[in-house]
Formats: structure tokens, C-alpha cells, sequence
């Protein structure tokens, strides 16, 4: 799940790896991100607050995920969405509608729309992102480092190898040097306009890591637009039940 | 004097009078059909076109045209329509809301726990089925079961729906008339907007394209599942006379002004369209100055033949002391008092000829496509166009091509003409 791939960015890039005197090696820094953004398992609870020009929202759910493949999350309130589930398994995705007792298969058309009228995208949630195997990376050049950034911040350059089919040109992503925390990042299209930030703080100690508990996501394109993640609890490596990922699970509709 | 020279002369030789007046006429009647006729088959496609959909004018919250948002409504529609309902010359008008959703069904033999797997992304227009149908004749439209009707779904988040699908819709979700379809949109409010419907009618509005991503559901029903109660999108306003709509789009304009909405004529809401028409009006307009170019040949050769034939009658004019201009102006009014007599004859027989094509259209054998929507038949019109854009085309006409030979005829050197002629 990107989510969880932004997520698990979020909930992993606890700063295991120290800095070393300088820049630590790219391969061995994007390779850790990489590993970071994994676990066996996860369980988490959130809340998702959605903020547009016309209207704003709050939602609170749960979510598990196993390995790569597996994603299910659960929405608890508010009361007209409260039991909508989604489930993936691989690229395939599910959505569970309580209000008509119907599961509805996500067509790949409907991918590049939004999950829960947030600023997520269905694709967030499918897609898987290896940066060592889907990017080319660097660190960014100094002279192309933003205004005011100082030794204490790490800028990397991510671009989508040919074969990864995702919409941007490039993502950079910004770290902390000092304990690999990450900062924010921002997402270009080829023409080298940004299309979202997603902004990462609220560390602190969850699930046994140090992690930055919020995230922020804001499209460039839509002004006012924007989606916030705050995790409230997680945990890693705990053991999730495989009958969660099934939609026999799907399908029960509860809330608990 | 002049006049009555000019008047004699044109009768002097009939042969070559009729033949001159034969070229204008013809053109001038092949002028007026072409009008008459593209301007009535626009007509009809027109009122085809907007009568069948669109509306002549619609009413939308300001911009909306150019950025369609669900949150850009029209208030107190119910209102607003009365407002226009009283202007005179509105036939009637039909609230309207849009939304974009999935459509999902199950696939056959799949039974009753199975999943939504058949999707489609669509359109979605709610519409208040009486007002719709006294606008649009919509249930003409129906290919299968009926409009979309009143049901619980109208004041029940969970209750089941009414739906009716654009036919290559229904093709592409394999639904049929009976099955259950689930819906899953967003509301205005940020909601989630998911329910269940009854495919209750397929429909075909001849516009495949349309009809591709298109359904129909209640206005009541939107309005309870998008969050938008008492509120929609569009207010479509039907005329009787398409020549009425430029005035009346003014007169509804100037009636809602100080509300935050925009009234639009078809011209502008359904651009594609009017493009289309416009790139045909080019055509005829250049069918048009092909038909005058011939015929303004035709007459240059036949003036050009009376004046070399009259040499000697120029000739003696001049030693008679006739002045240059004198003849110039008789050859050109010569030229116009064929081109009259040509108008004259042309309008007897072009009112005829429309007349016929306006009362039997023809059926043709490669359809038009306008916008989608598909056109087989075309009908001729009479109006003032038919007429005075052929007259000016003769009378210029033969105003331009007989200066050359007139000022030949000018020059002619009495003398010499009178020697060799």
C-alpha cells in the first residue's frame, strides 16, 4: 500500500541507521529506507482528517497489512461510512459498502481516484514502491538543495525507472542527517512541477520505534486541499491472523 | 433616356437575353436552395439536438459551464423555474443534478452473495421524470421499461433506488432490465454516496457515445445521496422558436440578475455542436461562391459576346457624339434590368422548389453526425436569407462583370469600328 508504503515510510524511518561523519551511502541509505518501509505484519489505528475548500471530515479506522501483498483497512466512524472496509491482495482491491451489503471490485480505471474522498489515491494504497528496484536515486546536488536547508538535512532524488508506471517524474525526499527521520516529500511531474508534499512530524515512540505519527498530504493543484494521517497506535511484527485478509473478513461489515 | 435605351436593347436580341438571364436565374436558384435548405436542416437539427437533451437555454450557478463542480448549485430552483416559466415564449423548463459515479454489477449466475465485478465509470443525471418528460419527451427515448420513478430511495439512505441505463451502458455492465446495480459516488458534503438500484429502464438517446457512460436516476434521490436538497445544477429551459432564444436567453438573464448565475444559450453550452454547424455554414457559404462564380462566368461571356457583336452600333453611337460613360452606364444597366428580371423569375421558382423540399425531407443515405447525435433526415426552410443573399449576389454580380466589357464597349474607336465592321 502506498498509504502504507507513505506509512510504513512514516512508521519505519525511525532512525536505526545513525549518521556517520557526512552523507551516509546512497545505496545503503535507500536500501535501509527500503527495509524500513517493511515489516512481516503491522496493525494500526488512525485518524484521517480531510480538508477541502467545501467541506471537512474526520475518520477514524484500522488497518492491517502483511508483507507486500496484503492491506486491509477498516473505517470505524463516522456512522455513515463506519464499516466501509478495503481489501487488497496483490493489485487487486475491494471495496465493502455496509449501506448496500456489497462488495465492488475497484476497476484499474478507478485507481487514480480518490480513497475516501481523501488526497490518497486508490494506486497509493496498491502500489508497492521499492526505491532500490523501481528508482534511480542520488543525493540531491548542494546547489539544488532548497533555500535556507542545512547540513543537518539529507535531500534524495528519487526518479521512476522506465518500467515503474506511476505518475510523477520525480519525488525528492528530504531526511533528517541526524537520525534519518524523514522531513517531508515532494512529487514533480516531467515538466518539473510539483504535484503533491507530503509533510511527516509528531515523533515520537510507537509500535517500539521512533516515528513521526503525522502525516500531511497536499496536491499542489488543488488549493485548500489537504489530508491529514495521525496514527494513534501501531504495532510491528506482532502476528496478523491471514483470515483478516480474505473477503469472508471483507464482507462482515463490523466495527469492532 | 438611358433607361430606355437600356430597356430596348435588352430585347433586341432575345437569344442572347434569355441565355444571360438563364445563368442568373439558375444561380440565383441554386443560391436559395442551398440556403433553404442547409438553414432548414439546421433548424430541425437543432431543435432536434436541444429539445431531445439539452435545452435551448440553460441555468447554471456562474462558471459552472466552464468548471462543472458539485458544489456549484443553483438555490431555490423550484422558484427560479417559476421565474422563467413566466417569461413569454418558454415552453417549460427541468431541474437537473450531475454527478459522476461506478456502477457495478453482479456478473450472471455469480447469485445473490457474489461480487460487484462488472464496472463502469458514468455520468450521472437526475431529473425530476414528469418535468424531464414534458421537456424532453424522454420516455420516447426508452428502449426497454420505463423512466425512472419515485421510490423510497427518495427519502431513505438505504433504500433501493431507481436507475434507468444508457443502452451502450447497460452493454458494457451486461445489465438488464431487473438487475440490481450498485452505485459508489462521493456526496457534496464529502460523504460517501454508495446505493443500491433496480435497473428499471435502457434508453437510447441516438448519441451511442453518450449513451456509453450515461444514467438516469430521480431528482429526489440525488438530492438525499449527494447532500444537495433543494438544490441542482442545471435548470434546462425549452423554447418553441429557436429564433426567440438569443432574445429570451437576455430577457431570463436580466431576470435573475443579482443571483450568482450564469444563463446560456445552446450556442454556448453545447459549443461542440455549434462548432460542427459553423464548419457547415463555411461549406455552404463556399458552395455558395462556387454557384455565383459559375454563373458570373457565364454572364461575363454572354455581355462580353453582346458587346463585341454591337461594335458597329457603339461605333456609331461615339461618331454621334455619345460620351464614353454614357455607355458604360447604359452596358451595366442592361446588365441589371437582366439580373432583375432574373430575381424575379429565380424567387417564383426557388418558393417552389423550398416549398416542396419543406414539406418533403429527404431521407439520407450516409447519416450526419452532429455532436454524437446522429441526423437521417433534412428538411428545407423559407426565410428572407433564400432570397435577398441570392438577389445581392446577382445584382453584384452583374454590376461587377459588365464594367470590362462596358468600358471595352467605351473604347470603342468610331473611326476604325465604322471602317472594318
Amino acid at each position: 500500500m502506498k498509504t502504507f508504503a507513505i506509512a510504513t515510510a512514516v512508521l519505519l524511518m525511525a532512525g536505526s541507521l545513525s549518521a556517520s561523519e557526512g552523507r551516509p551511502d546512497i545505496d545503503e541509505l535507500v536500501r535501509h529506507l527500503d527495509q524500513l518501509y517493511r515489516s512481516e505484519d503491522s496493525y494500526s489505528e488512525m485518524t484521517m482528517e480531510i480538508t477541502t475548500p467545501n467541506w471537512s471530515r474526520t475518520l477514524t479506522m484500522k488497518a492491517w497489512s502483511r508483507g507486500t501483498e496484503n492491506t486491509f483497512i477498516r473505517i470505524l466512524s463516522p456512522a455513515r461510512e463506519a464499516g466501509m472496509a478495503t481489501l487488497r491482495i496483490g493489485d487487486q482491491m475491494w471495496n465493502y459498502l455496509p449501506n448496500t451489503s456489497s462488495t465492488v471490485r475497484v476497476p484499474p480505471s478507478m485507481m487514480s481516484g480518490s480513497w475516501m474522498g481523501s488526497d490518497i489515491t486508490n494506486n497509493d494504497i496498491v502500489r508497492e514502491i521499492t526505491y532500490e528496484e523501481d528508482y534511480e536515486y542520488s543525493y540531491l546536488p548542494d546547489s539544488a538543495a532548497p533555500e535556507g536547508s542545512g547540513d543537518d538535512v539529507l535531500y534524495v532524488e528519487l526518479v521512476p525507472k522506465r518500467s515503474t508506471a506511476v505518475v510523477w517524474s520525480s519525488i525528492v525526499c528530504a531526511v533528517r542527517a541526524e537520525d534519518l527521520i524523514p522531513l517531508w516529500e515532494k512529487y514533480y511531474d516531467s515538466d518539473g512541477d510539483l504535484i503533491r508534499t507530503i509533510g511527516f512530524s509528531g515523533v515520537e515512540e510507537m509500535g517500539g520505534r521512533t516515528i513521526p505519527t503525522l502525516m500531511e498530504v497536499v496536491p499542489a493543484d488543488e488549493e485548500g486541499n489537504r489530508t491529514t494521517i495521525e496514527w494513534t497506535y501501531a504495532e510491528f511484527d506482532q502476528g496478523v491472523d491471514e483470515e483478516i485478509f480474505t473477503l469472508r473478513n471483507l464482507q462482515r461489515g463490523d466495527t469492532d | 433616356m438611358l433607361a430606355k435605351l437600356a430597356w430596348r436593347n435588352v430585347f433586341r436580341q432575345k437569344r442572347r437575353t434569355v441565355l444571360t438571364m438563364l445563368t442568373m436565374t439558375g444561380g440565383f436558384v441554386l443560391s436559395s436552395a442551398a440556403i433553404g435548405w442547409m438553414e432548414g436542416s439546421y433548424g430541425s437539427i437543432i431543435m432536434f439536438f436541444t429539445n431531445s437533451r439539452t435545452g435551448q437555454i440553460q441555468v447554471h450557478g456562474s462558471g459552472y459551464l466552464d468548471d462543472p463542480s458539485i458544489y456549484n448549485t443553483v438555490d431555490d430552483y423550484m422558484e427560479i423555474g417559476s421565474m422563467i416559466d413566466s417569461v413569454p415564449g418558454v415552453r417549460t423548463w427541468a431541474p437537473r443534478v450531475y454527478a459522476g459515479g461506478l456502477l457495478a454489477v453482479r456478473p450472471r449466475g455469480s447469485g445473490p452473495g457474489g461480487i460487484f465485478s462488472n464496472s463502469a465509470a458514468a455520468s450521472i443525471t437526475a431529473i425530476d421524470p414528469f418535468m424531464e418528460d414534458r421537456a424532453t419527451e424522454f420516455s420516447s427515448q426508452m428502449e426497454e421499461g420505463e423512466l425512472p420513478s419515485s421510490s423510497a430511495a427518495d427519502s431513505s439512505y438505504s433504500a433501493v433506488g431507481n436507475i434507468v441505463l444508457g443502452r451502450e451502458l447497460a452493454t458494457v455492465l451486461d445489465a438488464s432490465v431487473g438487475d440490481s446495480l450498485v452505485m459508489l459516488s462521493q456526496a457534496a458534503d464529502g460523504g460517501s454516496a454508495d446505493r443500491k438500484y433496480l435497473v428499471t429502464g435502457i434508453y437510447s438517446s441516438g448519441n451511442p457515445d453518450l449513451d456509453r457512460n450515461s444514467c438516469y436516476i430521480t431528482l429526489n434521490d440525488a438530492q438525499l445521496l449527494f447532500a444537495l436538497r433543494g438544490r441542482v445544477h442545471e435548470i434546462a429551459v425549452m423554447t418553441d422558436d429557436l429564433g426567440d432564444v438569443d432574445r429570451l436567453t437576455r430577457e431570463i438573464a436580466a431576470l435573475l440578475e443579482g443571483r450568482d448565475l450564469g444563463v446560456d444559450s445552446w450556442k454556448t453550452f453545447a459549443r461542440e455542436f455549434y462548432n460542427g454547424m459553423k464548419a457547415d455554414e463555411t461549406q455552404l457559404k463556399i458552395t455558395i461562391f462556387i454557384i455565383v462564380l459559375v454563373a458570373a462566368m457565364g454572364v461575363l461571356n454572354t455581355i462580353l459576346m453582346m458587346v463585341l457583336e454591337r461594335r458597329r452600333e457603339f461605333g456609331v453611337m461615339k461618331a454621334l457624339g455619345t460620351r464614353p460613360g454614357f455607355i458604360v452606364r447604359m452596358v451595366v444597366l442592361e446588365a441589371n434590368i437582366m439580373g432583375v428580371i432574373s430575381i424575379i423569375a429565380g424567387s417564383v421558382i426557388s418558393t417552389g422548389l423550398l416549398l416542396y423540399l419543406s414539406s418533403h425531407g429527404l431521407v439520407l443515405d450516409q447519416p450526419i453526425n452532429y455532436g454524437g447525435t446522429v441526423f437521417r433526415e433534412m428538411v428545407a426552410t423559407v426565410n428572407a436569407a433564400c432570397y435577398w443573399v441570392p438577389a445581392l449576389c446577382v445584382v453584384l454580380t452583374a454590376s461587377t462583370v459588365s464594367i470590362p466589357p462596358a468600358l471595352k464597349a467605351a473604347h470603342t474607336s468610331a473611326a476604325k469600328t465604322l471602317r472594318t465592321v
